[in-house]
């Protein structure tokens, strides 16, 4: 069902864990299929550049491996190419997700996106 | 060597070695099509006549042609449905089930609601029993057909069938049950229980996949679905699939010769699993009714765990559970059983079942219970639901 670079990051996510001092933590819950996503993003006062992104995640296999990809993925981001990943660049990075996991990359998108939006207030 | 061990027998058993010894022969020795004059047909038939009447002789029909081959359990219940629909048309439009019934009963209501007819889904407590007093409610001169699972697929409830054929017959009404998961774990008799029609499968039963039955107490009317063929009795074409057949005659006459050893053993197991899980990981909720379920059926929900990471962490240590339906299974959204009970959406989620089958041994539910108890713990530590990983809710 999934390929191994899902497998692996969801049996041994390397992010998985909450951020003490994050600058924002973004949350989204799914009403489609109960994911419940929490993205924790450090943002360098300096360059306003992600340096550090966790999650925990209450969701598939899917959901947990694309929120750990997603981390990998947000560290060394400024915040407007934060602001662009999407669901399809999360699915990109494991290789393949089945279809009606897509969902799974989605939510992961949103908490992002959500994580984003509270910084962006936070610091305007 | 890598470990496994099958906790999944609700979706589906082994086929038992007495079933196979049975089946091998049909193969490639009595291989006729039971349908054909000549002796090899004539061969084949008398297999399949001899499964029908272990069949009878299992559920107490009053005659072994009131049991109709099908290929399962789905087949079953689409024929029971939609056939006594179309069968009794002229009686009425109205039909009656309940929230908790396997998606063939369900879609096949959908399906007749398309075309016409009035469909009431009676809703179940928070054991999952249909209430009495709904049922006398909700019937009215234009209700043909009553269909009320026997046992839950899910939950392991076990309905009060015989109180429920009572009031459907004083009303006039003809009543199907879904035995799927009932026979082999409960004593289905369907002259005790005043069953009209009942649906089983074989595969549940250490019986082979592809063949199910559907018992029609004579004098009910029902429509064919499956056309193109005079086989049995001219109610549902096709060639009949005697190996599996043989297979499964035998099989439900073990499941019945066997009933009350296998329970006594399951129901130790299922005492043993429950006071082991309960001593070593908090905040697990058992679903279903507490007395009145069948022994192999457990449906616990592990909060703040989603239901499909444990299942996919337990299957990497070798062991087979699953959600509540094979059939649905892939479906993301949370079961419709859980959701009838009364679960919120993350708890129904975070909801798995293990089945357990004769062959299970302590030493292997020891196993079960230590991978468990590791399994939570790991998804509890990265769950937004729990703090800092320590089951406890925020």
């Amino acid at each position: 069902m999934y390929n191994t670079k899902v497998i692996k990051n969801f049996t041994s996510p390397t992010n998985a864990k909450g951020m003490k001092g994050a600058n924002a933590i973004g949350k989204f819950t799914s009403d489609d299929n109960c994911d419940v996503v929490k993205i924790y993003i450090k943002v360098d006062e300096t360059t306003g550049i992600i340096s550090e992104a966790t999650f925990k995640t209450f969701g598939s296999p899917a959901t947990i491996a694309c929120s750990n990809v997603a981390c990998d993925l947000l560290v060394d981001l400024d915040i407007e190419q934060a602001k662009e990943l999407s669901n399809a660049d999360i699915i990109k990075e494991l290789g393949e997700l089945p279809m009606d996991k897509i969902s799974s990359a989605t939510s992961v998108e949103n908490a992002i996106k959500n994580a984003i939006e509270i910084y962006e207030k936070k610091n305007m | 060597m890598e470990r496994k061990i099958y906790a999944d027998n609700a979706s589906t058993t082994y086929v038992s070695s007495e079933v196979l010894n049975e089946m091998l022969p049909c193969f490639n020795t009595i291989y006729g099509n039971p349908s054909s004059l000549h002796s090899f047909g004539r061969d084949s038939a008398a297999i399949v006549d001899r499964a029908r009447d272990r069949i009878a002789k299992a559920i107490n029909a009053e005659r072994s042609n009131e049991i109709y081959f099908t290929s399962g359990g789905t087949e079953a219940n689409n024929w029971a449905i939609r056939g006594l629909a179309y069968g009794n048309r002229s009686k009425g439009n109205h039909i009656i089930t309940s929230q908790i019934e396997h998606d063939s009963v369900l879609e096949s209501c959908k399906q007749l609601e398309q075309e016409g007819f009035e469909v009431t889904y009676l809703p179940v407590d928070k054991n999952g029993l249909v209430s009495i007093t709904d049922l006398i409610h909700h019937i009215k001169p234009s209700t043909i057909l009553v269909s009320i699972m026997a046992v839950n697929n899910e939950i392991g409830t076990i309905q009060n069938i015989k109180t429920i054929s009572n009031i459907v017959h004083e009303n006039g009404v003809i009543f199907h049950t879904d035995a799927v998961q009932a026979i082999g774990a409960l004593k289905m008799d369907v002259r005790d229980m005043e069953i009209d029609v009942m649906s089983m499968s074989s595969h549940k039963i250490y019986g082979p996949k592809g063949v199910g039955a559907l018992y029609i107490k004579n004098g009910i009317k029902i429509s064919p679905i499956m056309h193109g063929g005079s086989q049995e009795r001219n109610k549902r074409g096709g060639t009949q699939n005697a190996p599996a057949i043989a297979g499964f005659g035998k099989a439900i006459e073990i499941a019945v010769r066997d009933l009350v050893v296998n329970q006594q053993k399951l129901k130790a197991i299922r005492s043993y699993f429950l006071d082991k899980v309960m001593e070593k990981i908090p905040y697990v909720i058992l679903n279903g009714h507490p007395q009145q379920k069948i022994q192999g059926t457990i449906n616990l929900s592990f909060e703040m765990v989603e239901g499909e990471s444990l299942i996919m962490l337990l299957d990497l240590a070798g062991i087979a559970v699953s959600r509540g339906s094979a059939c649905s299974a892939g479906s993301t959204k949370p079961s419709h059983v859980l959701k009838a009970i009364g679960l919120g959406n993350e708890v129904a989620q975070s909801s798995i079942r293990f089945s357990f089958g004769k062959s299970i041994t302590k030493e292997e539910v020891d196993y079960i219970i230590e991978k468990l108890a590791e399994c939570v713990e790991k998804l509890r530590g990265i769950s937004p639901l729990t703090k800092a990983g320590r089951g406890k809710k925020e």
